[in-house]
């Protein structure tokens, strides 16, 4: 039986269907990027074991819906490494004159599990920065959290920060650091926010803060690339001294709403995940040249002081594309702009424990060849000249 | 050999489990808690309040009276109202009356009819059905228009019809909106008090010639007809015809994704009420929060328009109108004793898209009285 297991698990068959299954899950994937957007996507096929998902297809002017079952591509990447693995080293497989192809194969699980290191690991972020102007946090492009944030101390802030995944599962939340409990009784995934018409007498979303005074609606998820979705929720708070009433928290409205709690002044705030730095970056001057008489970007360019108390660093560096910034563990790209605010620069900022690897799987992969290809003509003008010899 | 494949087994079955349990521990689930330096907010403001800025400059100090009747209270005004009054109605339900000031109003019947019967989900009806369903009626010393119209939906919760009875009264240049809306009920019921209510109405003074009515007084349109710039507009812009209350001109952008923005002409005389009313009245469309006058110069970029530098404003934000993010440019051009003001709001991507046509189609602009 573990015979047969891991006949099955080394042979050939294994690796074709492995990669004819890659190539029918990039390719449906590929499509359900049309529909579900590129991030989801992303997560449903490509990040995952198993998909379950589906797909609406439009055929001779009817909508169909599929349902998609395919082996995600953890699952087909995991076997695929198993599959290189037992068929190298297996019982009586191993021999000297193979080196290269061990070095290949060696590279090619190196690339899998690296990539796997990165889809786990990497953390991408942006940074803001406007001219004459320093930033200590990143914020992330996909992910939100509600931050509620004790402002009672003269120097600092503390901040809870309750991610979006727990409003749009939970309830209620509660965490030693808060006073009181939050309930959620509303939460939008994708939402949008309108002033309230004067003669509207349905109820306001909520009875305190902005909420009073907007109009909230849901919108279908953002499925294309240059979209997001921007979350917006109805929280309660309970608890002895808790504030009353309904909140109305939006990513729409990146200003906080105060209240006051026992004595403490807190603001609320729903945001995107920020990412704080033990660091500054500031940005000096941010240069953006244009081609003439044309809207098309042709050169970005930030100059930036890194500033780190804990180490005394204070340094000029220039950021500009293909020339990023590597800090802290840490790559800042440039990465975008503010067409608004020609001060403004947008630092791309990625954090990936596994970016090496790429580069050592490569070099594995050629030295392999190289080998390979070595030996095996050594071992053919061998036999030839022992050829030509008889 | 085998108890060496198997310890590899069951070493790559505990990897991937261990991998597993990585991949849920990386979701974003947990709840933070950190210190960080205090950081620097703008004052939160609701969006009442960001409508009130500016949007006053539109209307007149309060020099009005009036003789509630019973059981009528009157309310703490919002945005843009000078009174605001509750009517109360049986089970509950109650009505509201809001007197709303707007100078310079250019409005026709039709247009103010059809205003009100969208937001009772009436369709539009034309000049002559909107000249014949108004009823003159005393108002203070005088007469004004009466308006009365009522759902044919339950748009209030679900279970009543609405009602508008409305009365617009011309003062001095000034059109005043006074209008009951609620539950059908409620406002038939209380039709007869809101009649004597709008006779004990009682401008008693002018609006005092402060910095406020100064500004009420120059957001009066002062341009006619035969004074119209001349421009050449993008192909690609439609005309909407009328444009709108207030409006000179107004013409409407849609891409092929069904992406929308408007550009609209405006003009009002002598600066238009300054820039920094106008624009936090423009950030507040946006539910933007008002700046201050120190911050006011950085929101601005200089743009060339005919060889004059004039101040262009661009924000981004939530189009109230929509509830989607978008962009507006505006650019306020003095000439001819009026100030002039171009402004693109739409679809924050095809807002900047439709930039550079923006400026091409404002430096085209050539005013009748300019020289």
């Amino acid at each position: 039986m573990l015979t047969k297991l891991l006949d099955w698990l080394s042979s050939m068959r294994l690796t074709v269907w492995c990669l004819c299954a890659a190539m029918i899950l990039v390719f449906v994937g590929t499509l359900a990027q049309v529909e579900h957007g590129l991030y989801r996507a992303q997560k449903e096929y490509f990040q995952s074991f198993i998909v379950f998902s589906s797909l609406t297809v439009h055929f001779f002017g009817k909508k169909f819906i599929l349902p998609v079952i395919l082996p995600g591509g953890y699952l087909i990447g995991g076997i695929l490494v198993l599959n290189l693995l037992f068929s190298q080293f297996r019982a009586g497989n191993i021999v000297p004159r193979k080196i290269g192809l061990y070095l290949v194969h060696g590279g090619l699980i190196l690339l899998l599990l690296g990539q796997l290191i990165t889809d786990m690991f990497q953390r991408e972020t942006h940074m803001r920065l406007v001219e004459g102007h320093a930033s200590n946090y990143s914020e992330s492009a996909f992910y939100h959290e509600l931050a509620i944030i004790d402002s009672s101390h003269p120097e600092h802030d503390t901040v809870i920060a309750i991610p979006e995944q727990l409003l749009a599962t939970r309830s209620h939340v509660s965490h030693p650091a808060l006073p009181f409990t939050l309930h959620i009784r509303k939460y939008f995934p994708n939402s949008r926010l309108a002033n309230r018409e004067p003669n509207d007498t349905s109820e306001p979303p909520a009875t305190q803060g902005f909420g009073t005074t907007l109009a909230v609606r849901e919108v279908p998820l953002a499925t294309r690339s240059d979209e997001k979705n921007l979350p917006s929720a109805i929280i309660e708070f309970s608890g002895e001294g808790a504030p009353k009433g309904t909140w109305l928290v939006s990513t729409l409205m990146n200003q906080p709403q105060t209240f006051t709690h026992a004595g403490k002044e807190w603001k609320l705030l729903f945001r995107p995940v920020r990412v704080y730095k033990p660091f500054s970056i500031e940005l000096i001057k941010f240069t953006h040249e244009k081609y003439p008489g044309t809207e098309i970007p042709k050169n970005f360019a930030s100059r930036v002081r890194v500033i780190n108390h804990q180490t005394g660093e204070n340094r000029e560096v220039l950021i500009y594309m293909n020339n990023p910034l590597r800090y802290g563990g840490q790559t800042f790209y440039q990465g975008s702009y503010d067409p608004n605010d020609p001060r403004v620069s947008i630092l791309q900022v990625v954090r990936n424990p596994g970016w090496l690897t790429p580069y050592i799987a490569c070099l594995l992969v050629g030295l392999g060849l190289t080998l390979h290809f070595m030996l095996t003509l050594f071992n053919f003008t061998r036999a030839q000249r022992n050829g030509g010899a008889q | 050999m085998l108890n060496v494949q198997n310890t590899i087994t069951r070493k790559l079955h505990w990897g991937f489990l261990a991998v597993g349990l990585a991949l849920t521990a990386c979701k974003p689930t947990d709840i933070q808690v950190y210190q960080v330096p205090k950081e620097q907010h703008q004052p939160a403001m609701p969006a009442d309040d960001a409508h009130a800025h500016g949007m006053a400059s539109m209307g007149a100090q309060r020099s009005l009276s009036f003789q509630l009747p019973q059981g009528w209270s009157e309310k703490p005004a919002q945005r843009m109202r000078v009174a605001q009054i509750s009517v109360p109605g049986k089970d509950g339900l109650d009505a509201e009356i809001s007197i709303v000031p707007l100078a310079g109003m250019t409005a026709s019947r039709e247009d103010i009819m059809n205003i009100w019967r969208e937001q009772l989900r009436l369709p539009a009806v034309d000049k002559s059905t909107a000249e014949t369903a108004v009823n003159r009626v005393p108002i203070s010393t005088g007469q004004g228009d009466l308006y009365d119209l009522v759902s044919t939906e339950p748009l209030i919760q679900e279970k009543h019809k609405m009602r508008i009875l409305a009365a617009v009264y011309e003062l001095e240049g000034v059109s005043w909106f006074i209008k009951m809306s609620g539950p059908d009920e409620v406002v038939s019921n209380a039709r007869n008090d809101f009649l004597s209510f709008l006779k004990s109405l009682n401008w008693s003074a002018p609006p005092a010639p402060s910095p406020a009515t100064a500004s009420a007084s120059a957001a009066a349109p002062s341009s006619s007809s035969s004074a119209l710039p001349q421009w050449q507009v993008p192909p690609h812009w439609q005309e909407q015809n009328p444009p709108g209350p207030m409006l000179t001109a107004k013409f409407n952008i849609k891409d092929d994704q069904g992406k929308q923005a408007e550009v609209t002409v405006s003009s009002l005389a002598g600066d238009g009420g300054g820039a920094l009313p106008n624009v936090n009245r423009w950030r507040g469309q946006l539910l933007l929060p008002p700046v201050t006058a120190e911050e006011l110069p950085k929101l601005g970029t200089p743009v060339n328009i005919n060889g004059r530098n004039i101040t262009l404003y661009e924000m981004e934000g939530t189009w109230a109108k929509t509830g989607d993010p978008a962009r507006m440019l505006v650019l306020s051009i003095p000439a001819g004793g009026q100030t002039w003001f171009y402004k693109l709001t739409g679809d924050s991507q095809l807002a900047a898209r439709e930039k550079e046509a923006f400026l091409t189609f404002v430096r085209s602009v050539k005013y009748p009285h300019a020289h």
